[in-house]
């Protein structure tokens, strides 16, 4: 991988900031344009490093990416925001000081000599900063209540990983990649099944009103 | 092609369900039916093969092994057992109007999605393809477990999404860091098999391996249901139909486990093998003590199958991390617990037809009104808890012998959960087995079948029933040759 390290940084740090923002985003459709900017990163970085090695499988799956990621599953997402009208998505266990300082802790966790031991992780900044963003949606999807969040944390999650593999040099033939990305397609479309029948059991998408006390009644 | 035909049925028998118009509930039946039967003939004939030849593949992608013919083995098994008890089940649900035609096809369409996701990450050669095939399984089953539509079946099916997609995806990161060492070391191509992992191993990177396992570990431990990443399981087992709830305890867990195993024996021969040994310790010790004292004070009798469940994959854990003898003893104990997990699910089914509740408190007298399953229950309930002459008596008595040497504290720790598991059982199936049954519930089996249409639930239902116990009986007093072959070659693979 030739690629300048400071390109890598920069592609690296449009998936870590979105990952940040979307734990001080306060309405669900920011949160969606915050993954489409991810997403499309991810795809730049795809597109960049297809580019760099001559690798026809990364270009198949940048544009895979824009497709499913950047297009697709928004669509999907914001149609169900406007149909159930879950505009907000405030609710969560931790406050605004509590949860930056998590972030604050989460970040510094990537930092650590806990991954710096590892030689790959050292080749350039961009590591760290993709261990922090799959650690930062991490932290939204056990905070918020949201539904929502949980759906994009899990695909912002994903993000991370798949940036991180292909800035580790990992490759994928483009069928593997075909078969990852239609999993995550498949995931999409059920996640957005599950949030229909939440609604029309509970009159709203917030995974706080599944309640534990359902569980035993039966 | 055996191979690519394993794969092809239940695809096949997953569209074909789905296509079928409404009013053709016995020929979905029927068909579900004969592909389970299908599978299971397939499925011998490719352990047939790997007993002769070692490994059958099918072009780079698929290649069986004796550990992915193991899994085959009892995945066909029970599919054909789960197929056989979901006609019955699902005509006795019909006859009760829980669920109608739509809800059944959807049933047999998800139920063959599930199969042919297993059957692809048992015989596959590659860890990413496992991956996705297990992912897969998450994704087949999300609405087979909110199939009731009720408020807690969605928030079960919502948690098993939700949990088990994240797990997934850490299990990924472990399984690209894995990639990636092979990577670095030199491998060629886009495709990187087992194998390729194996022979090149003393070159990865030992840090790299480490932080990979634990990824891989907690990831897919996810999915195997070990403590502290077991909270979907519970719920998910509870709310799901129980011939699926069969195959998810019994099969899918498995599934899972022998992933981690796969990527275990690989950083083996990178550290120093007391690390994953003290992981899969660790956790199997935790899960088996939690889900002890779970299932003592347990008040839902499916939920109590569940813990069991996690108790059990915590046995697998141990033997697995002892590794040497304990490991074939575990690799016996996954079989037998592959067999008897559904036959306490199938049970469960019956008891719930009858008494239209999975409260412990709502159920008495059941000796008295299904006297069969009863006898079965009890059968199987003593079996799992390890009483002898059962197989899992033999498997953790050889696990936690093999255990005491090195870690003595840890094996009193699971022998006392052992004897709470005991105790737990026998307390719940006094309640439900013996005292006054309900005045308002017929008594007898057969009543079962006068409900609905003559011969039909009850005959699937118990013949289901009767399969798995005489496969299970034979098995805990006679261990065939080529079986026992199998698992010797098996252990190797893993160790």
């Amino acid at each position: 991988m030739h690629l300048p390290i400071l390109s890598l940084t920069i592609f690296a740090a449009a998936v870590y900031l979105p990952a940040l923002a979307m734990n001080i985003a306060r309405k669900n459709s920011t949160l969606v344009l915050l993954y489409i900017i991810q997403s499309i990163a991810v795809a730049g970085a795809l597109l960049a490093l297809s580019y760099d090695a001559g690798a026809a499988g990364l270009l198949y799956a940048a544009l895979l990416t824009i497709a499913v990621k950047a297009v697709m599953a928004p669509a999907f997402l914001l149609r169900l925001i406007k149909r159930y009208d879950a505009r907000f998505s405030t609710a969560s266990y931790l406050n605004m000081p509590l949860s930056l300082l998590a972030l604050s802790a989460v970040t510094a966790f990537s930092y650590s000599s806990v991954f710096s031991v590892i030689p790959i992780f050292n080749r350039s900044p961009s590591t760290p900063l993709l261990i922090a963003s799959i650690f930062s949606v991490l932290f939204l999807m056990v905070n918020r209540r949201g539904a929502i969040a949980d759906i994009v944390g899990v695909l912002a999650f994903e993000n991370g990983v798949v940036l991180l593999a292909a800035f580790l040099g990992v490759e994928h033939s483009f069928a593997l990649e075909f078969a990852i990305t239609f999993d995550i397609a498949v995931w999409i479309a059920i996640a957005s099944a599950f949030l229909t029948m939440m609604y029309r059991h509970y009159g709203a998408i917030e995974t706080a009103i599944l309640s534990m006390t359902h569980l035993t009644e039966e | 092609m055996t191979i690519i035909l394993l794969l092809f049925v239940p695809l096949a028998s997953a569209f074909s369900c789905a296509l079928l118009p409404r009013g053709r509930q016995s020929t979905i039946e029927y068909l579900s039916f004969g592909a389970a039967a299908l599978e299971l003939v397939l499925a011998l004939a490719i352990i047939r093969a790997v007993i002769l030849h070692g490994m059958l593949a099918a072009g780079e992608l698929f290649a069986v092994d004796a550990l992915g013919a193991f899994i085959l083995l009892f995945t066909a098994l029970v599919g054909f057992a789960a197929a056989m008890h979901s006609i019955g089940h699902l005509r006795g649900e019909m006859h009760k109007d829980i669920i109608g035609f739509s809800r059944v096809r959807e049933y047999y369409a998800l139920f063959h999605l599930f199969f042919f996701a297993m059957f692809a990450a048992a015989m596959t050669a590659s860890p990413i393809i496992m991956w996705v095939a297990i992912e897969a399984t998450t994704l087949a089953t999300a609405f087979l477990i909110t199939f009731y539509n009720k408020p807690s079946a969605l928030e079960a099916g919502w948690k098993h999404l939700i949990v088990n997609s994240v797990g997934l995806l850490i299990g990924f990161l472990g399984t690209l860091l894995f990639l990636n060492a092979a990577a670095v070391a030199g491998a060629a191509g886009t495709f990187v098999s087992w194998t390729t992992l194996h022979a090149l191993s003393p070159s990865f990177d030992p840090n790299l391996i480490k932080m990979a396992f634990i990824f891989v570990l907690v990831g897919y431990g996810t999915k195997v249901g070990f403590v502290p990443m077991h909270t979907w399981l519970p719920d998910a087992h509870s709310k799901a139909p129980v011939p699926i709830s069969s195959l998810l305890s019994g099969v899918l867990l498995n599934v899972a486990l022998i992933a981690v195993l796969r990527f275990r024996s690989v950083a083996d021969a990178v550290l120093d093998p007391s690390f994953t040994q003290h992981l899969l310790i660790l956790f199997g010790a935790v899960s088996i003590l939690l889900a002890a004292l779970i299932i003592f004070a347990q008040k839902n009798y499916k939920r109590m199958l569940a813990y069991s469940s996690i108790e059990n994959m915590g046995v697998l854990g141990l033997g697995f991390g002892i590794g040497g003898m304990a490991s074939v003893a575990a690799l016996f104990h996954m079989l037998y617990h592959a067999l008897l997990k559904p036959i306490l699910f199938f049970c469960a089914g019956n008891f719930f037809l009858k008494y239209s509740s999975t409260r412990i408190e709502r159920v008495r007298g059941a000796l008295t009104l299904v006297p069969f399953t009863s006898i079965v229950f009890l059968g199987a309930l003593f079996s799992i808890a390890g009483a002898p002459p059962s197989g899992i008596f033999f498997t953790k008595l050889a696990i936690l012998s093999a255990g005491m040497r090195l870690y003595p504290w840890i094996m009193m720790i699971a022998l006392l959960a052992f004897v709470i598991v005991f105790a737990g059982f026998i307390k719940h199936a006094m309640n439900m087995l013996f005292g006054k049954p309900p005045e308002d519930i017929p008594a007898g089996e057969a009543l079962l079948r006068a409900r609905l249409r003559q011969g039909e639930a009850g005959n699937w239902t118990l013949v289901s029933l009767g399969f798995l116990s005489v496969i299970f009986i034979v098995l805990s007093v006679w261990i065939p040759g080529s079986l026992s072959a199998l698992v010797d070659q098996a252990a190797l693979l893993i160790t």
